[in-house]
């Protein structure tokens, strides 16, 4: 698959990125997961390609904001269908990449 | 360098005629030496073979000395930087028992724990690069192991557990985990100091 479309979450969405739901605190990761990651996922669905998730720029990802995202999503959909239309790009930090894949893999359930 | 030898032209010429009579003086001191008989069979080749052969002999222990001195360096380099990995783990372990045990927690510390964890995830980016050239294959296991570990410690520093506005102490259950997660991360860390001993 082709990659058509990208999320820059620092220029996109904030440099930094905060909780888990928006009760929690500021730029949380369920208001990315509304009004970016959700919508441009399912485009990348339906016409079949790749949304590249460029994840520098960012002084950190707390775990909190992957879950209410990445995790979220792969609650709804699947783990293998988001890391199908998902791909990602961290040239500063790798791990981040690990990190997500991880947390889209074994996402953490809102009741815990 | 003309210049040089125009200025110190006296001291240019004895040194010549000092060499030419040591160069003369070895010669007669070789052709009478009683112990010394050349053998008229003897060729310049068997010359170069002999020099060559001491030049080996001398060179090889050199060189063992020098790659065992280079390797050792490439471990200490390698062992300060798990050093430095263990200390910024150590000081998040540190820092994250003094917020809970403090009873309360703020939003700066909050943040102060990502920042934390950022610098964690930086010492591991530049840790699993050495490794991997240091050790090739035999690392990957280790290094996976830390990575593993390392998420699953940002997931608990940085969970809804203690990323919320809702939270303003750290729950006797996060922290268990963290000293769990943090055991984990040490021992992996040993694992690593045991393989550069091979090395």
């Amino acid at each position: 698959m082709e990659i058509k479309d990208r999320i820059i979450i620092a220029k996109d969405f904030h440099e930094d990125p905060g909780a888990r739901e928006e009760k929690d605190g500021l730029n949380s990761g369920e208001i990315f997961y509304n009004e970016l990651l959700l919508p441009k996922f399912l485009k990348a669905v339906e016409k079949k390609y790749l949304l590249l998730i460029d994840l520098d720029g960012v002084f950190g990802y707390p775990s909190s904001f992957v879950s209410g995202s990445f995790g979220a999503l792969s609650i709804k959909y699947s783990g293998n269908q988001v890391l199908k239309h998902l791909c990602f790009k961290s040239d500063r930090r790798p791990i981040r990449i690990d990190k997500i894949k991880y947390e889209i893999n074994n996402p953490e359930r809102k009741d815990k | 360098m003309i210049e040089y030898l125009k200025k110190h032209i006296v001291w240019v010429l004895l040194v010549g005629v000092i060499l030419i009579g040591i160069s003369f003086s070895t010669g007669l001191l070789v052709k009478n030496w009683p112990l010394i008989t050349l053998d008229p069979e003897f060729k310049i080749t068997d010359l170069f073979n002999i020099l060559i052969s001491i030049a080996i002999a001398l060179l090889i222990p050199f060189y063992i000395k020098y790659f065992i001195d280079k390797g050792n360096k490439v471990n200490d380099m390698v062992l300060d930087e798990v050093m430095r990995y263990r200390d910024h783990l150590e000081q998040t372990h540190q820092r994250f028992f003094s917020i809970f045990q403090s009873g309360s927690i703020s939003d700066s510390n909050k943040s102060e724990i990502n920042v934390y964890c950022e610098m964690l995830d930086s010492k591991f980016e530049i840790l699993s690069t050495i490794l991997k050239e240091r050790c090739k294959g035999d690392a990957e296991i280790h290094i996976n192991d830390l990575k593993n570990n390392q998420i699953e410690y940002w997931r608990i520093l940085t969970s809804i557990e203690i990323n919320s506005l809702a939270i303003s102490e750290i729950h006797p259950n996060t922290y268990l985990k963290e000293v769990k997660c943090h055991e984990h991360l040490t021992k992996t860390i040993v694992k690593i100091n045991l393989l550069l001993t091979n090395y």
